[in-house]
């Protein structure tokens, strides 16, 4: 009974339909400007991903699923997917936890805590051009990093991080996760800063200790805050191109170990080939693994959201 | 066959000189373009160039009464595609040879008079680098770079090697490298100074991959890095860098050979004359001098690059393009700019009057251009490059051989291509 009942079309009293009118006409600029620049791109990207295009022409010249069937005997793509996952499967769990400690640890009544907000922001509102340029230097043969692992006689002679490819893509690991912590750490603590200490109290009074505290108190009070970063950061690991891009130059290089799948979109749409069909089935094809990675994480994280 | 081409151009240069000016008071009474504004598309460079630019700007907006603005790229390979897209490209604009085949086939560019345009009074190789396989010119070069040996007399002096020591030949560098970084390790400490800088791009290795009728692309523009004649050229040059004596700049944790010869870290390089201005103002205590490129094989090379101005198809102001290109690429602009910017002239008469030879090191650059093989090869050229450099590193520290790296590097670069066809 209680079933049909829902589902008994409500009538609108005449005063409610002008509201509802009302209310779309407040939408009708957002929904343009969405419709025009989101909407219809993504159409026109999925109708270029069926052709191959030549842009300065003009000419559209179906293709079917050919650009499709290409990327998955693509052995480059493959590659390019690889780094992306393994950048992001290292970056985000890191980035996360880190993020988390740090906030709970200014968020206790430790001195300087300002001064510590402070240092720890600087890294986010850096450009990440700049950082890049910054941790090319650092990581240089002859940078800072090189000459102190080489006082400490770790190592006998200077590692060259950027040209070896078992270590660039570490590089830029690193970069992205120091850059991007703050961030979240600050977004940790605007929530934290809402936790009644009443909780803590009680807890308290209950003998858990600090660790027991942040493991049943904090961690599940930020949970759907944790999902939230969680989404952000999957989806900013796995559309990494810019530090990709300045770091080997544009070619993905050395030995393809920084190749990222918005690196090869990039050299595909604006190389000297006319493939811009190929780099929206690229670019498509990312979509929607990230879509579908987003989504896996929302449901593990649990579907409590806040956005 | 230069000397020939300079005699012919002094011969032809008298009469152009008068029916030239003639023919231009007569077109400035015919066009009258005050008050038209032409959009020059350019890419930026230096103090100097853009003070050259800003001097040509202002002679030019003098003699035709009309407006120039710059509009400068930063990306520009990715932002006049989509210039060129949108149809919102300048109306003139500077093409490099490299890309030239890519554009050319895209009916973006204005078909130019040879005849309109001087074309004879170009250095013949450049020109040819902006004609089109069905023979439209499209371009017109406005400069050239050359490579060139440079070595740091103190440094040499220091350690006793005399500039003339330098082999003619690169067969004879390994020997002569070998020995010249043991004393340099001994002066100045292990691994301080490189005997040589090199760098691993084709931009600066295609004369020698090619050597002996080796081929780097074929016909159809598929990569053939693997094939037997390049990878045998390349195991030459790798053995030479195995030696420990020639470095990247990258090696030595700097950016380009001009930094690492500037700061004293490398003996030799060999670059382009657009270091020539770098050393005199940067690192202007440097005492260097310049000397021809070696021979491989018994033949003497080096690169060439050379950038164009060419016209948008669908500009408005096609007159006022062409008088901007017949300007800046004419004596009086050429002058301005090659002095300024510190790049060789590309017409015989105007290094003549700029009496280039009378410096030593213009004087080898200007001989280079005989013999340098120009920085173009195909539309396909950009992607054979990034695939040479994204696998080449690893061969040249022996990680893997040079037959298999030219493989993964063939394969990666063939299968871009194909995926755009």
């Amino acid at each position: 009974m209680v079933e049909n009942a829902k589902k008994v079309k409500r009538t609108y009293s005449r005063y409610e339909k002008k509201e509802h009118k009302q209310g779309y006409l407040f939408l009708t600029p957002a929904i343009v400007i969405l419709s025009v620049f989101i909407g219809l791109a993504v159409l026109f990207v999925i109708y270029l991903s069926f052709h191959k295009v030549n842009l300065f022409t003009g000419q559209y010249e179906f293709v079917g699923l050919k650009n499709y069937a290409r990327v998955f005997q693509d052995d480059i793509a493959r590659i390019g997917l690889k780094n992306t996952l393994m950048f992001s499967a290292v970056v985000v769990p890191i980035q996360t936890i880190m993020a988390l400690i740090i906030a709970a640890i200014l968020n206790s009544k430790i001195k300087g805590t300002y001064f510590f907000r402070t240092v720890f922001f600087l890294p986010t509102l850096t450009s990440s051009s700049a950082l890049t340029m910054i941790f090319m230097f650092m990581f240089s043969v002859s940078g800072p990093i090189n000459s102190l692992l080489l006082k400490a006689q770790i190592i006998n002679q200077g590692i060259n991080f950027l040209q070896d490819p078992s270590f660039a893509l570490k590089v830029i690991m690193v970069m992205n996760i120091w850059s991007t912590i703050p961030m979240y750490t600050t977004m940790y603590l605007a929530s934290l800063q809402d936790l009644p200490a009443s909780m803590y109290e009680a807890a308290d009074i209950d003998g858990a200790g600090p660790i027991k505290r942040f493991w049943y108190i904090t961690i599940p009070y930020l949970k759907p805050l944790t999902t939230y970063v969680l989404l952000t950061s999957i989806i900013g690991t796995l559309q990494m191109f810019d530090q990709a891009y300045i770091f080997s130059g544009g070619s993905g290089g050395p030995s393809n170990s920084t190749l990222t799948v918005s690196l090869m979109v990039y050299k595909y749409a604006f190389g000297t080939q006319n493939a811009m069909g190929y780099a929206a089935t690229l670019a498509l094809i990312l979509a929607v693994i990230i879509m579908v990675i987003s989504r896996l994480a929302e449901k593990a994280n649990g579907e409590e959201r806040i956005y | 066959m230069r000397k020939h081409f300079k005699k012919l151009t002094t011969l032809s240069m008298a009469a152009v000189l008068t029916l030239g000016s003639m023919a231009v008071t007569v077109q400035a009474e015919e066009a009258d373009f005050a008050g038209r504004t032409l959009n020059v598309g350019i890419w930026g460079g230096n103090d100097q160039e853009t003070a050259a630019l800003e001097k040509m700007k202002a002679e030019f907006e003098e003699k035709t009464g009309a407006e120039i603005v710059f509009k400068t790229y930063t990306d520009y390979n990715t932002q006049i595609q989509a210039d060129f897209i949108a149809k919102t490209a300048p109306d003139v604009f500077y093409i490099d040879a490299n890309v030239f085949p890519f554009y050319s086939s895209l009916g973006v560019m204005e078909p130019l008079d040879p005849e309109e345009m001087e074309a004879d009074q170009y250095y013949e190789n450049l020109l040819s680098a902006f004609t089109a396989e069905d023979g439209t010119l499209y371009c017109i070069p406005k400069d050239v770079s050359t490579l060139a040996t440079y070595y740091n007399k103190d440094i040499l002096d220091e350690v006793g090697v005399s500039p003339d020591d330098i082999p003619t030949a690169l067969e004879d560098y390994k020997d002569f490298l070998t020995d010249l970084q043991a004393k340099l390790d001994e002066k100045y400490g292990e691994g301080q100074v490189a005997a040589m800088t090199y760098n691993p791009e084709l931009s600066r290795q295609i004369y020698i991959l090619e050597e002996g009728g080796a081929s780097i692309i074929d016909e159809d523009g598929m990569a053939t890095l693997s094939s037997d004649g390049v990878v045998k050229n390349l195991e030459f040059y790798i053995d030479l860098v195995q030696t420990g004596a020639v470095k990247t700049p990258a090696d030595l944790g700097l950016g380009w050979n001009g930094e690492a010869f500037g700061v004293g870290k490398a003996a030799i390089m060999e670059e382009g004359n657009w270091v020539y201005g770098t050393l005199k103002t940067d690192y202007s205590d440097v005492n260097f001098g310049v000397k021809e490129m070696p021979t491989y094989n018994g033949n003497q090379h080096s690169m060439s690059f050379t950038v164009g101005y060419g016209i948008s198809s669908v500009t408005e102001e096609k007159e006022l393009a062409k008088e901007w290109i017949k300007y800046a690429t004419g004596e009086e602009g050429m002058q301005i700019w090659s002095s300024g910017a510190g790049c060789l002239p590309s017409r015989a008469a105007v290094a003549d009057t700029m009496d280039i030879l009378s410096d030593p090191v213009w004087a080898v650059h200007s001989k280079m251009i005989d013999v340098a093989t120009p920085w173009q090869r195909g539309t396909t050229l950009s992607i054979v490059d990034s695939a040479y450099k994204n696998f080449v590193p690893a061969a040249y520290k022996g990680e893997t051989g040079a037959k298999e790296a030219m493989e993964q590097a063939d394969k990666q670069a063939n299968s871009e291509i194909e995926n755009s066809i």
